[in-house]
């Protein structure tokens, strides 16, 4: 039963993660496909750590895994939204289709050096 | 005793805050993969500036880390007063229904946690 | 390649390698494709989720739970390069 429900885990992860790399292929512009990546890739990972964590019945793995999915739950946001915003400031061109940005000019803090 | 009862209440509150995060990643995973997968474009991105009330800095990254995980919606950057935040939403179809979002469910669970 | 594990779950991981697989092709073509610098930095948080996704395949397939460090290790140091690049960009407008 728990082999049925890890396959099932360690299937789905990995579909995300397939999603989510047809997305950087597919959707239009840097911002769409980071929504695209931040998201899937990271739920992706999330369950297929649940798998293994559902196959190894050992504390250690347990622990590494909870350590895995604590880092990306709490990194990925951050980092996209750094890579977001230096995308703006260099002023990279946006796709097609947008009806507003509300952004654009405006005084936005920046990191000290 | 009330200050003990407060913070076993802030402790519940927090936990509940962990699934709530990740049932909103799980949510925003199949909405982000049902519209890559289906063909038609739905699209209509934008970016747009919320304004936010909270007080400290721990509140509002978690504000910006649950608004990038909601389905949608990414948190691109902040104003230098700490006032409003800007964001990436992919169907902008109504941009004051979508702020009104933003505030009345996502910044009032912040605001219940951290403040 | 001798598993030694259920059917089930050798289905599961082979399918997991082959579509994983696949998605560090696509990524491959965003990198080279790419117009922009941004749109490779991001290629690079999508690779480095892949390489946990394998690594993590890996131990399902040969039972050295050992490699979970490494997936450790990647998902600390690809957001330091997340963070350092986004500086340099940010650094390159300055001047």
């Amino acid at each position: 039963m728990i082999e049925w429900i890890a396959a099932f885990l360690l299937i789905s992860g990995s579909l995300f993660m397939l999603v989510a790399a047809i997305g950087t292929v597919k959707l239009s512009d840097v911002y769409m496909r980071m929504h695209a990546i931040t998201k899937a890739a990271s739920l992706g990972a999330i369950l297929m750590l649940a798998s293994v964590s559902l196959i190894y019945m050992q504390w250690i793995v347990w622990i590494e895994a909870l350590m895995v999915v604590v880092f990306v739950i709490f990194t990925a946001p951050i980092a996209s939204h750094m890579i977001a915003k230096a995308a703006h400031k260099t002023g990279m061109p946006k796709g097609p289709g947008y009806i507003m940005d509300e952004m654009e000019g405006k005084d936005t803090y920046l990191p000290e050096e | 005793m009330r200050k003990i009862f407060s913070f076993i209440v802030r402790i519940i509150r927090a936990v509940l805050f962990i699934f709530y995060y990740l049932k909103e990643l799980v949510l925003s995973s199949l909405y982000v993969a049902y519209d890559i997968i289906t063909p038609k474009d739905l699209m209509k991105p934008g970016i747009v500036e919320v304004p936010v009330d909270l007080k400290t800095d721990t509140a509002i990254i978690a504000f910006a880390n649950l608004i990038s995980m909601t389905p949608g919606s990414l948190t691109m950057d902040m104003s230098p007063d700490k006032k409003k935040i800007y964001v990436h939403a992919m169907y902008l179809h109504d941009k004051e229904e979508f702020i009104r979002k933003m505030k009345g469910e996502l910044e009032r669970k912040i605001a219940e946690i951290f403040e | 390649m001798e598993l030694q594990t259920s059917p089930v779950l050798t289905f599961a991981i082979y399918f997991s390698f082959f579509s994983l697989t696949i998605s560090l092709f696509m990524g491959l073509y965003r990198l080279l494709t790419g117009p922009t610098l941004p749109d490779r930095i991001v290629v690079m948080d999508l690779v480095a989720s892949l390489s946990i996704g394998l690594i993590i395949t890996y131990i399902m397939a040969t039972g050295q739970t050992v490699f979970l460090n490494v997936a450790v290790a990647i998902a600390l140091l690809v957001f330091m390069g997340n963070i350092a690049f986004a500086k340099y960009l940010i650094r390159r407008i300055r001047k």
